[in-house]
């Protein structure tokens, strides 16, 4: 294979694309995360932030006083104030280390949505693209490989800081992930073992065939166990609220970024954001069933198929099911702000022992009982 | 291009090892080799195998060197622990000793100069390292779990107090 | 039968011991080491009655005659070490007594399959399975002493595995297959890199048998580690790295003994004359046992270096004559040890009074290990010095000869202050021994004794098996 084939023009569109996508995404997640917090505690959320000369412009006035209400201007005075902020460095803080930490949390968030597929095969002309910006052959294991990279950007941000929180909360943050990660990839085991592939699209496709005729074959019904395993899982690499032990705020001040501040701040709070996006990317792929909607061939993006004897061409379909995997994204990453907004912490020894000794065993339990009825 | 990638990465993975050997600091040390270890999946996937590309960065960037860092987070170890920067004959000795072996290994395979056998059409691919590993290498793969276990249970009995 | 019946047998009782030590109560764990004992009887009785000659995945695996020999002499020794261990593991660690003796099963798992390896993975990951526990055990008594012991025992195996990795690496390069068959090719069509590879693994094998210039960890680690523990690893994992270099040099490799086998005379040479010297003014037996260890390694290091089947058949049966004579003297170092607390020679003083029998029995040991007529050793040495004098090497005979008187000497110090001085005040009593270590002192005179007195089963066996290897 000739590698410099392998990134034609399209590749480098769809790589920004999704690169763009993630990083708007971002900051209206952090909107999106207030409003819930605030529906959790029964308060209004932001509504303060205005736009100071725009509203007074007559027609298009009232949009912005509409938006400064509803509190989404917050996000742009958010990141407004962390860009203006100074940049704190401890005086005897590895300087290096310290302010390569946070790239290091926020590099590989972003670029693990690479091999997420979040469209089906579509026609451009004469080719035939797939909305997936790599599609490789080891897929999931790359997504594996660069999230087992996350905890360096904990670790070594709590290391450099010098400061005995800071480490506190990087020796968690590592060790928590250590832990979760072994579990997340042995949940995903079978899988693999029932559509046969590595690759995210083959497991994608291969949830569009029916069980019985009527229930599709989504990875949560061939595998329920997995699919609760690997949410707790990976949810709980995410480090968020009940795994926020790494932070702690009770205990540790603010863990491993407590001596950070400005946009090295803002960078692993926009790694977190990131993560969980990726986190219900790849989840809704895994376990219910991608960009697809159920009982719709992915086949009809290409062919396009009449209903109710009107023809429906391929990018109608394909439009859908881009909705429908935006809107499965957006369903499991309000799962987990109401997650985060409605359990307390665990204690650090529960979160090891819940790690260690029930979601493990379960997931080896699984692979080994997925294999017996594969078998028989 | 490839040969271009491979002389880059080639020469940042011998850099990253000098860096490791070099680093005073532990950790830097520890990062060096995450660097060095990133460059070799990156010549992996030159030579298009992108299952062992994608276990080099798992298992070793992801798995052993951050439970490196953390033992070597948990000794903290300071700049003035480490005493003063000496150069000492056995160092030097180490030096000229791997310059030596070096000179030793390199003589030979540049005479040796043959091009390796052409790589078989499933190589680096999932399947065909499943194969490997679950056929031909089937008994040093089971001794492995073996050797696991052993090693957990060791590492359980000498973290115990109550023998 | 299946060429890896007793492997997998063996596997199964270290299983089988995992589940026992699940069951018994953490009062009372005695029963884990008879378990592990009798499995690993039941294993050395299986390999005399199931038929497991023949080789398995395509030549990786191996059960030709010198694989059963040295599996056998590999099971006799963990045997005979559990039993050594399993009063001092009740005493000292009796809650870990199920993890002692599934370690020590372990480590001999990867003992008996790397005298099967002939493959460069197989026999990298089967020598990782029998060090990775011997760290472990060497610091189960938790002292600073026993943590420095494993602690060295740990670098230099960790440091000596990556050089053994390295070397084998090269030697990968050259055959383009991890058949010890391909190196052969390789080597026969005259890949440069061949030579470079097996000099390294020549020394990281050194490092782990414990020859000169690698053996400076053998003293510390014997003295710090559990005693009954240190017999083990006296006898089994040096067997066992002989076990991996007849695989590599002398079965893949015999071409190119031009390059290897004046490297091993010249470092078995010297490790006969450091250890021997070094062991005379040690006062701790168990450092003076280890420096006559190093000797004794030398010894054997010369039935590889001479390349001929005669050497190779005669280190087979030192082996055996080891086997007996080291682990029985350790274990006697270990009664001593537990009675007073000291391995000190003064601790040994007036034995004769104390315990007539355990006395006789080190001194069986002791003439043993020298190379007196008519106990085991005697037949060892002898056998080896006539293999080197048939191969041409008289000067070794005679150095040889020379090093046995002085190895004679130190050991009849330790005799000396068994049998003709009085005890050390305090320490008059009668020393106490355990039923199970009454009976692994009685195994190990009646081997010295026996294989002395009737050494040509032994003798025979190990020739044939060398000579099947050889051709």
């Amino acid at each position: 294979m000739n590698t410099a084939a392998a990134f034609p023009l399209a590749a480098l569109v769809k790589a920004t694309v999704v690169l763009f996508a993630i990083v708007g995404f971002s900051p209206v997640m952090t909107w999106f995360e207030r409003k819930i917090s605030a529906l959790a505690q029964d308060r209004m959320g932001p509504n303060r932030a205005r736009v100071p000369w725009l509203e007074k412009l007559p027609l298009i006035g009232g949009l912005f006083r509409f938006l400064g209400r509803i509190g989404i201007v917050h996000p742009v005075a958010d990141a407004l104030k962390m860009i203006t902020k100074e940049d704190f460095v401890p005086d005897r803080a590895d300087k290096l280390v310290h302010t390569l930490a946070p790239w290091i949390a926020l590099v590989p968030a972003f670029v693990t949505f690479a091999v997420v597929p979040f469209g089906p095969d579509i026609r451009i002309g004469a080719t035939i693209q797939h909305l997936q910006v790599a599609n490789l052959e080891v897929g999931i294991l790359y997504i594996f490989a660069l999230s087992s990279l996350a905890p360096y950007g904990a670790a070594l941000a709590g290391w450099s800081s010098n400061n005995k929180f800071s480490l506190l909360g990087a020796l968690r943050a590592s060790a928590q992930m250590i832990s979760y990660e072994v579990c997340m990839g042995a949940s995903a085991i079978g899988l693999f073992m029932i559509y046969g592939s590595l690759r995210l699209e083959q497991i994608v496709l291969g949830q569009q065939d029916l069980l019985w005729g009527i229930v599709p074959k989504w990875g949560v019904v061939v595998q329920p166990l997995a699919a609760i395993l690997f949410f707790a899982a990976a949810y709980a690499e995410t480090k968020r609220a009940p795994f926020d032990t790494p932070e702690g705020d009770s205990e540790i001040v603010a863990g491993y970024f407590t001596e950070y501040s400005g946009m090295k701040f803002g960078m692993f709070y926009t790694a977190e954001f990131v993560e969980m996006i990726v986190l219900a990317g790849l989840y809704v792929s895994l376990f219910f069933g991608g960009y697809l909607i159920p009982w719709v061939p992915a086949g009809w993006a290409l062919t396009g198929q009449a209903v109710a004897g009107v023809m429906v061409p391929g990018f109608v379909w394909a439009l859908l099911m881009l909705g429908a995997f935006l809107l499965k994204v957006a369903f499991f990453v309000f799962l987990q702000f109401q997650i985060r907004w409605t359990l307390p912490r665990f204690r650090y020894d529960q979160v090891m022992r819940l790690g260690w000794k029930i979601l493990l065993p379960l997931s080896l339990a699984n692979i080994l009982v997925t294999g017996l009825v594969m078998l028989w | 291009m490839e040969l271009a990638l491979f002389v880059l990465f080639g020469t940042l993975a011998v850099l990253g090892s000098l860096g490791v050997v070099l680093s005073r600091n532990p950790v830097r040390g520890a990062l060096w080799l995450v660097g060095a270890l990133f460059c070799l999946a990156v010549l992996f996937i030159l030579t298009d195998a992108h299952l062992l590309a994608a276990l080099e960065v798992l298992v070793y960037a992801g798995a052993v060197m951050v439970l490196f860092l953390f033992v070597i987070m948990l000794l903290n170890l300071r700049e003035e622990e480490l005493g003063p920067r000496r150069f000492t004959p056995v160092k030097a000795l180490a030096v000229a000793g791997t310059v030596y072996l070096g000179w030793l290994m390199a003589v030979p395979m540049w005479k040796a100069g043959r091009v390796p056998p052409a790589a078989p059409a499933d190589y680096g691919t999932v399947e065909g390292v499943g194969m490997l590993i679950f056929k031909n290498y089937l008994l040093p793969f089971e001794m492995t779990s073996l050797l696991l276990l052993a090693a957990v249970v060791g590492a359980v009995m000498l973290a115990k107090r109550r023998m | 039968m299946m060429p890896l019946a007793l492997d997998i047998l063996l596997a199964c009782i270290l299983l089988l011991v995992f589940v026992v030590d699940l069951l018994l109560p953490a009062e009372d764990k005695r029963g884990i080491a008879v378990v592990a004992c009798a499995g690993a009887l039941i294993t050395l009785a299986a390999s005399f009655v199931l038929d497991v000659q023949g080789t398995a995945f395509g030549g990786a695996f191996v059960n030709d005659a010198v694989a059963l020999y040295l599996k056998r002499v590999f099971l006799a020794a963990g045997a005979l070490g559990v039993l050594i261990g399993m009063d001092h593991a009740d005493r000292f660690f009796p809650r870990r007594q199920g993890e002692y003796h599934l370690l020590v099963l372990s480590s001999l798992l990867g003992m008996t399959l790397l005298a099967s390896a002939r493959e460069l993975i197989f026999i990298v990951v089967s020598f990782e399975l029998m060090s990775m526990p011997l760290y472990v055990l060497a610091a189960m008594r938790k002292s600073e002493r026993s943590a420095e012991a494993a602690l060295k025992l740990y670098l230099v195996g960790a440091v000596s595995s990556v050089v053994t990795l390295y070397g084998l690496s090269l030697l990968f390069a050259a055959a383009g297959t991890t058949m010890l068959s391909g190196v052969t090719a390789a080597a026969k069509a005259g890949n440069p890199m061949v030579v470079p590879g097996l000099v390294i693994t020549l020394a990281g094998l050194g490092f782990k048998i414990g020859v000169v210039p690698f053996h400076m960890w053998v003293p510390d680690t014997y003295e710090g580690a559990p005693t009954p523990f240190v017999a083990f690893l006296s006898v089994a994992p040096k067997a066992a790295g002989f076990a991996a270099l007849i695989r590599i040099f002398i079965e893949a490799l015999p071409g190119q003994k031009a390059t290897w086998a004046p490297a091993v005379i010249v470092m078995c040479v010297i490790t006969m004359v450091v250890g021997n010297v070094l062991a005379i003014p040690q006062t701790s037996v168990k450092r003076l046992l280890a420096y006559s260890g190093i000797g004794q390694m030398g010894t054997m290091l010369l039935g590889i270096g001479l390349v001929t089947p005669d050497g190779l058949g005669m280190l087979l049966f030192y082996l055996v004559a080891y086997l007996f004579t080291n682990m029985g003297a350790f274990a006697v170092a270990s009664v001593i040890e537990d009675a007073s607390g000291s391995d000190h020679l003064d601790a040994f003083k007036g034995l004769s009074r104390r315990n007539p029998g355990l006395a006789m029995a080190m001194l069986l040991f002791l003439l043993s290990l020298g190379g007196i007529p008519f106990v085991a050793g005697f037949w060892a040495k002898v056998g080896v010095f006539v293999a080197a004098y048939r191969a041409g090497y008289v000067w070794i005979v005679v150095l040889g000869a020379v090093l046995a008187v002085v190895s004679v000497f130190y050991y009849m110090r330790v005799a000396r202050s068994i049998y003709m001085e009085r005890p050390v005040a305090g320490t008059e009593g009668r020393v106490p021994m355990a039923l199970s270590m009454k009976a692994a002192v009685t195994v190990a005179c009646v081997g010295v004794v026996g294989v002395g007195l009737y050494p040509a089963p032994f003798v025979e066996t190990a020739l044939a098996a060398a000579r099947a290897l050889m051709g």
